[in-house]
């Protein structure tokens, strides 16, 4: 016979060697695998900002299930994102009561200012902006999530001040990992 | 036979619908109770076999003193239930829910092949509007290549998975899912990939609406134009309906019951069929059909020739063969009539002539233990679905690559919790791994000494200190069960099976005592029937050839003196035989197993070393062109006669369409062959021929064979609405159970070095009938070898390469090896609909 | 009730943050213990039976306060009292009703009030594992509640052998991952299994099999603070509080155009001209009152002339409305009511799980008809088809998210039915829209 080179079996994301410790933790917190599946996937998007077809294979083989299931979740959660975000993610919030008080302004106002509407991602790859139900601070509207933080009453004033902290790199960015490319 | 204990049916109890009382069983799905006595009521995401998930809403009902409506699908039957399905109430609910699904659906019917089936054509009409209150646009989504079997249309889709459920529940695995969120939710696969499962094709059937139709058919045909005809298949257990016209096969659906498809399947039946029977069996249109007799005109050409000379030919050499000369080789996919026909041939009217079926089985000891086995199976498939058997274990059987249909049926009962499932196997895979618990893995010539070991613990006592030491769990399993099912499988080796598992496994049924049965399984189609009708050398029609009055009554019945053979070889002897040139005549009726036999040299053998070699089939093949007598035969539904499941159920196969050219039913061939021979004609139909059968089991002699039929008009309940199951169809079952004593097995014989090779349905492509048929093709998995990642390392093997495979006395041909990863799911896959901005 | 009592009423719950969200700082653990926290849950450990807390949840007649307003007691009473399977309790925090704030402020700034509710809870239906279930949006509650529980098993409040009672009690925080829908109990289950947030059918209920098939206890996250302090303060205490029905307090979270929007922890039974005009400072820039929602976007409004009603569990009741999750939503007279129920039926058509085709059909196309109206394309019967198509929906969808979405039409369209034909005749919006300026 031949002797044939081996070739290198494809290398995954390595999301289990990455977050061993992590996946190990929430093994010991739930009975059954198929719970991991949702905490699994923030570990992805917390990393990468958004879930790609390789890293949702991984998920199907880390929580035992199929990668249909794991494309049923995450097209179900509208926080998991399925294309690649920007390093800040402006969630705004236009229910209601925060439309009530120029929720809807607000948004004009970021689109004018940063030249993207509704989950668009500027071409600098700071910014995208996405649309939030309500974010529980009605009595402070209009609010909007930066990242993990919420930001409250806010003004023209306000988000100017935000937008250059965040382009000043003085915020947390969305995700912490390398792989947020198409 | 003792009979088994089975639990009672439930008790009924009155319920008052509309007013009246009705009795209906306790503790029952009330839709469903309702839908068996004829009241019918709407509903889409409802299936009997499916759990319930209650999304539709169309089956609302009122409950008497409750303001809400409430589904009935999600209720049982309670004594002194009151409900309404009549009301102003029920009655506005059906139409909101009617006009709810039609706002987005694309009223596309004129093209859609659902036309003519569709629950919402149907509902529309007797339960819609009759007008449009929408003037908005409707929702798209955009429509992918998805399965090469299976076309998507997504905008027809109601959401009520079906299909879903079927995939998880049924088939085996959640490969379909519901995508999306909210008002734009969607059906399909991962990255669009196929269904990929052996029985996608039913949720074809099972879609109430045109989202998931069949690519085959696709613009074919409207179904109302087609012929239906009630047949099985000659190579998957089971019934279906064959929808022909003209003679062209078109579909192939589980068995309906209504003549003209002005009903839709998904009422019709609660049956499944797997891809093969459904795909597999379109080699029906293949335009290389043998439709004219032919004889041989030296040199190895072949001329057509009229039936009269062709079978003269064939009486005549029958007739001048000597003494044990002629040899019968009876395909395994033959009808019961037909292997009748063939045994009187061989032994009634040739002079001690030889018959044997067992081609399969490549050493003789194999082929012995198979009908051994096979003999010995009384195991009922139904009695498992009614919870008779409280634990099955199923011993090497690679039962979703040989029966699909059957490892179907008892992968239900276990999820259902009629049984507790064990599994003792070479190689376990997902399909029935997530149902049974115990599972042991051994090494496949270490399986009987396994068996051998259980029984003899069992023989000692079912106390649990008798449990051998490595098996307690599987010990205990058994031991628990007064009623039980040991499967067997004689396929899981390819050809090779180990003689020795089969006394080990009779053993242990012996052991567990009279409450157990035993089935064995194997993917020759029709091996029950062939053991039955006698065409095994050791078996006639009445019983085994040593006994004297088992000849006398066969005798009887051939209309033709017997006398006890001195020797019963089975068929791989027969054709070591026939390569050594010891027959005159061989005659191969239907031998789709020889075309792709392993020992294909010992073939050509017996071929070229026979006198004359009469062949009957219905395409050519190496085979057809080597003999010197051909003779073309009928398909599935252009043939009369019966055909035997795995566990005994007799399947009527009926003649809908005439044979294509001057093709003929088998068994008028063989009878006329048989006239021909001199021998007073006795059949003038297979019901006359499945008479003597009938005789010889000592079955009623009332029952005709139309009763095998699924729609017996007396059967038929007087409602155009009712859904008619599994439970109201006719069922009759062959069931020889002889099981002696048998001697304890000897060990296996130890493998040589190196590695086994496991058989199993990835091993091998499609077969002679299954390559002619082009649907089926595409979706049957490329013949491949799996191989664990060290010994491939070992072997300096990578994914993709290719192999030559020799092992024991199975040969292959080149096999490809598994790539580990798949295609990567497209961009198809973020293609949903945009998402709309506030406004 | 006297507007004097309330004005004396001291908030329990959300103590230092009522007002606004981000005013007080995060209660410790020693904070809470210097407030005699946990000593319900110690005592109970200690002196009583889980039947005992079980009968003082009863007897104090704690009605939930996620929304329906189900007796905490008689819900935790469905629960077998055998340990045949594992027994869990879920937290809902997945507080997404639009207009409600309540959970947060607890979850932010007191998290032990929930960690001793969820213990309690826990301990009287013998489960030794709850899950809290909190929205992702809310990371700091997020990021609070889990250093809680860090705390509380660093204190031996939570873990194994619990001051040596032999109890067991692990809390897990779960997070969600954007969807509404979770908030219905059964929906929540499932996210919690790692599935898609689908409600499931009743019956079985959560006591018989929820999550993983086992009984299962779901409350919200008030609730849950209202047990422990009951637990340390006493039934009668909390019976003393609000009315006969409607014992104790409850936070109303007033949103929208008043004056002083905000979460307000007062006794049940105030009225809702109260909660506007005395608490929350009237209606902003002088303007006149429009119309309410009295519990968050998914009930039906309250009109100017139903401003009396008691805000209590049964109050709203009379007038075809509910308490809700008292979420309260005030729209001042500039407020178009076409724009509104647009924007709310935006979101229910985007927060409809899908499942049961009422809802998931029945939003989608009023959307539609909205967006038509106000975007000067409606047609002469679309007011009366959104009445209609209500009708279709309300109790014939799997869960109540279907009879949420007509929360904004079926009191509105009858009472305001010329605004909204002026959208039809007109071929647009009327009004000005001067609130959605952004400075």
């Amino acid at each position: 016979m031949p002797q044939i080179q081996i070739q290198e079996p494809v290398k995954t994301n390595g999301v289990r060697e990455r977050h061993g410790a992590a996946i190990a933790e929430l093994e010991r917190k739930y009975p059954t695998r198929r719970s991991l599946l949702l905490p699994v996937l923030w570990l992805i998007q917390e990393e990468d900002g958004w879930i790609s077809a390789e890293t949702m294979e991984e998920a199907a083989e880390i929580c035992e299930c199929t990668t249909a299931e794991v494309m049923e979740v995450v097209s179900f959660y509208q926080m998991y994102n399925r294309a690649p975000v920007g390093k800040y993610v402006l969630g705004i919030c236009g229910t209601l009561p925060c439309a009530l008080c120029a929720a809807d302004g607000l948004y004009e106002y970021l689109k004018e200012k940063l030249g993207i509407g509704w989950n668009e991602t500027t071409a600098d790859g700071l910014f995208t902006i996405q649309r939030r139900e309500c974010l529980g601070a009605c009595s402070e509207a209009p609010v909007m999530l930066v990242n993990q933080e919420t930001e409250t009453r806010l003004t023209r004033a306000k988000v100017d001040g935000i937008l250059e902290e965040c382009r000043q790199g003085k915020r947390k960015p969305y995700f912490t990992g390398r792989n947020n490319k198409q | 036979m003792t009979p088994l204990n089975v639990p009672p049916p439930p008790d009924n109890v009155t319920v008052t619908v509309n007013g009246a009382p009705m009795q209906l069983p306790k503790g029952k799905n009330l839709l469903q109770a309702l839908l068996d006595v004829g009241h019918y009521i709407p509903h889409y995401c409802y299936h009997p076999r499916l759990s319930v998930a209650g999304n539709c809403r169309l089956c609302l009902i009122e409950l008497e003193g409750r303001p809400k409506p409430e589904i009935a699908c999600n209720m049982v039957v309670a004594d002194g239930l009151k409900i309404r399905t009549d009301s102003e109430l029920v009655d506005s609910c059906r139409k909101g829910m009617m006009e709810f699904l039609l706002i987005n659906h694309p009223l596309d019917c004129p093209i859609c092949d659902r036309g003519g089936e569709c629950m919402l054509q149907r509902y529309s009409v007797e339960y819609g509007w009759g007008t449009a209150r929408t003037i908005d646009p409707r929702r798209r989504f955009h429509k992918p290549q998805f399965d090469p079997l299976i076309d998507i249309e997504r905008n027809r889709c109601i959401m009520c998975t079906r299909c879903v459920r079927f995939c998880d529940e049924i088939a085996g695995e959640h490969v379909m899912g519901v995508f999306g969120h909210g008002n734009r939710n969607y059906i399909g696969t991962y990255g669009n990939g196929p269904v990929s499962n052996p029985f996608s094709g039913n949720v074809i059937d099972i879609c109430p609406v045109g989202c998931l139709t069949s690519k085959p058919f696709r613009f074919k045909a409207r179904v109302w134009e087609l012929r239906q005809t009630n047949t099985t298949t000659r190579t998957c257990n089971g019934a279906v309906t064959a929808w022909t016209r003209a003679g062209k096969l078109y579909r192939v659906t589980p068995p309906t019951r209504r003549r003209h498809g002005a009903y839709t399947i998904d009422e019709d039946t609660d049956e499944f069929i797997s891809n093969e029977a459904r795909f597999g069996t379109h080699y029906a249109n293949h335009d290389d059909r043998l439709t004219t007799p032919m004889i041989a005109a030296g040199d190895g050409a072949q001329m057509t020739t009229s039936w009269k000379s062709a079978l003269e030919a064939a009486a005549r050499a029958l007739r001048n063969a000597g003494r044990g000369e002629a040899c019968f080789l009876a395909g395994e996919r033959s009808t019961n009539e037909e292997f009748y026909l063939l045994g009187r041939l061989a032994r009634g009217l040739c002079r001690a002539g030889h018959i044997d079926w067992r081609m399969r089985f490549t050493s003789e000891a194999a082929a012995r233990a198979a009908g051994d086995a096979l003999r010995a199976s009384d195991g009922d498939l139904d009695l498992l679905a009614r919870g008779a058997y409280g634990a099955t274990l199923m011993i090497h059987a690679d039962l979703l690559g040989t029966a699909p249909d059957i490892a179907l049926r008892i992968k239900e009962a276990a999820r259902a919790g009629k049984t507790r499932l064990a599994l003792l196997d070479a190689r376990v895979d997902e399909f029935f791994g997530r149902f049974a618990d115990p599972v042991y893995l051994e090494q496949p010539e270490a399986l009987a000494t396994a068996v051998n070991n259980l029984a003899a613990a069992l023989e000692h006592g079912r106390d649990e200190a008798h449990a051998p030491a490595d098996g307690a769990p599987l010990f205990n399993h058994l031991a628990q069960h007064e009623q039980g099912l040991i499967v067997l499988g004689l396929d899981a080796a390819g050809g090779a099976l180990n003689p020795a598992l089969v006394p080990a496994a009779l053993r242990l049924v012996q052991a567990l005592g009279a409450g157990w049965q035993f089935l064995a399984v194997t993917a020759a189609r029709n091996a029950r029937g062939a053991v039955a009708a006698g065409a095994q050398s050791d078996r006639l029609p009445t019983g085994p050839v040593t006994d004297p009055e088992a000849l006398r009554s066969t005798s009887e019945l051939y209309g033709a003196p017997l006398e006890a053979p001195e020797e019963t070889p089975a068929a791989p002897e027969l054709l070591r035989r026939a390569a050594a040139g010891q027959f005159k005549v061989l005659f191969l009726h239907r031998c789709d197993e020889l075309v792709h036999h392993p020992q294909r040299e010992l073939i050509e053998q017996a071929l070229a070393a026979t006198e004359t070699v009469i062949a009957v089939d219905i395409f050519p093949s190496w085979i057809t062109r080597h003999a010197d007598i051909v003779l073309p035969g009928s398909l599935f539904y252009e043939n009369d006669g019966t055909m035997t499941d795995i566990d005994g159920t007799l399947q009527r196969m009926s003649r809908g369409d005439r044979p294509r050219g001057d093709a003929q039913e088998e068994w008028r061939i063989l009878e006329s062959i048989a006239v021909l021979m001199s021998a007073a004609r006795r059949h003038k139909s297979a019901q006359s021929i499945f008479g003597d059968l009938l005789k010889a089991w000592n079955a009623p002699t009332l029952f005709r064979l139309d009763d095998l039929l699924l729609d017996p008009p007396s059967l038929l309940p007087q409602t155009n609405h009712v859904l008619l199951s599994r439970r109201t169809r006719p069922n009759f079952k062959l069931i020889l159970a002889e099981r002696g004593a048998q001697p304890p097995a000897q060990a296996a014989p130890a493998a040589g070095g190196g590695l086994r090779l496991l058989w199993n349905m990835h091993s091998q492509g499609p077969d002679h009938l299954g390559s002619r048929s082009s649907e089926f093709d595409a979706l049957h998995p490329q013949p491949r070898l799996e191989l664990n990642p060290a010994d491939a390392a070992a072997l300096g093997l990578a994914d993709g390469d290719w192999v030559r495979l020799a092992g024991g006395e199975v040969y292959l041909p080149v096999i490809q090896l598994e790539r580990a990863i798949g295609p990567l799911p497209d961009e198809a896959l973020y293609q949903e609909e945009a998402v709309e901005t506030p406004a | 009730m006297a507007t004097a009592a309330i004005q004396n009423y001291s908030p329990i719950l959300t103590a230092g943050v009522t007002g606004t969200v981000y005013s007080g700082s995060v209660e410790s653990l020693a904070d809470y213990q210097a407030k005699g926290g946990y000593d319900g849950y110690k005592r109970a450990l200690q002196e009583q039976t889980p039947d005992d807390v079980l009968a003082l949840v009863k007897e104090a007649n704690i009605r939930g306060r996620g929304g329906a307003g189900f007796p905490a007691g008689v819900k935790w009473g469905f629960i077998p009292r055998n340990r045949n399977l594992p027994h869990y309790v879920c937290v809902n925090a997945d507080e997404s009703e639009p207009g409600t704030f309540s959970n947060r402020p607890i979850l932010e700034q007191r998290p032990h009030l929930l960690l001793e509710g969820a213990a309690l809870a826990a301990y009287a239906t013998l489960a030794e594992t709850v899950y809290i279930y909190i929205r992702k949006e809310y990371y700091e509650g997020v990021r609070q509640t889990q250093r809680a529980i860090d705390d509380a098993y660093a204190a031996g409040l939570l873990g194994r052998n619990i001051l040596g009672t032999g109890f067991n009690l692990d809390i897990h925080v779960h997070t969600g991952a954007g969807a509404y829908i979770c908030g219905e109990e059964t929906a929540l289950i499932e996210s919690l299994e790692g599935k898609r947030g689908y409600p499931r059918l009743r019956p079985p209920f959560p006591a018989v099999q929820g999550l993983y098939n086992c009984p299962t206890v779901i409350n919200n996250v008030e609730t849950l603070a209202i047990v422990a302090e009951v637990a340390r303060r006493g039934g009668d205490w909390f019976k003393s509080l609000g009315t006969e029905k409607s014992p104790g307090m409850t936070v109303y979270s007033i949103s929208g155009h008043v004056r002083k929007p905000g979460n307000y922890e007062l006794p049940l039974g105030v009225t809702m001209r109260e909660l506007i005009y005395e608490h929350a400072g009237g209606i902003r820039d002088g303007n006149k009152f429009k119309a309410v929602f009295p519990g968050g976007s998914s009930v039906p409004m309250l009109f100017e002339d139903e401003l009396d009603v008691v805000m209590d569990f049964d109050g709203p009741r009379q007038y075809g409305t509910f308490l809700g999750s008292t979420g309260i939503i005030v729209m001042d007279e500039t407020v178009c009511l076409v724009w509104a129920a647009l924007n709310l039926m935006h979101f229910y058509w985007d927060e409809s799980c899908g499942q049961c085709t009422p809802c998931r059909e029945g939003t989608g196309w009023m959307h539609k008809i909205l967006k038509r109206l106000e975007h000067g394309q409606g047609v002469q019967h679309d007011v009366d088809l959104l009445l209609d198509i209500c009708k279709n929906i309300v109790g014939r969808s799997i869960c109540a998210l279907g009879e949420f979405s007509t929360g904004s039409l079926v009191r509105t369209i009858p009472r305001f039915r010329d605004e909204f034909q002026a959208h039809v005749d007109q071929q647009g919006c009327p009004f000005e829209k001067k609130y959605t300026e952004f400075r």
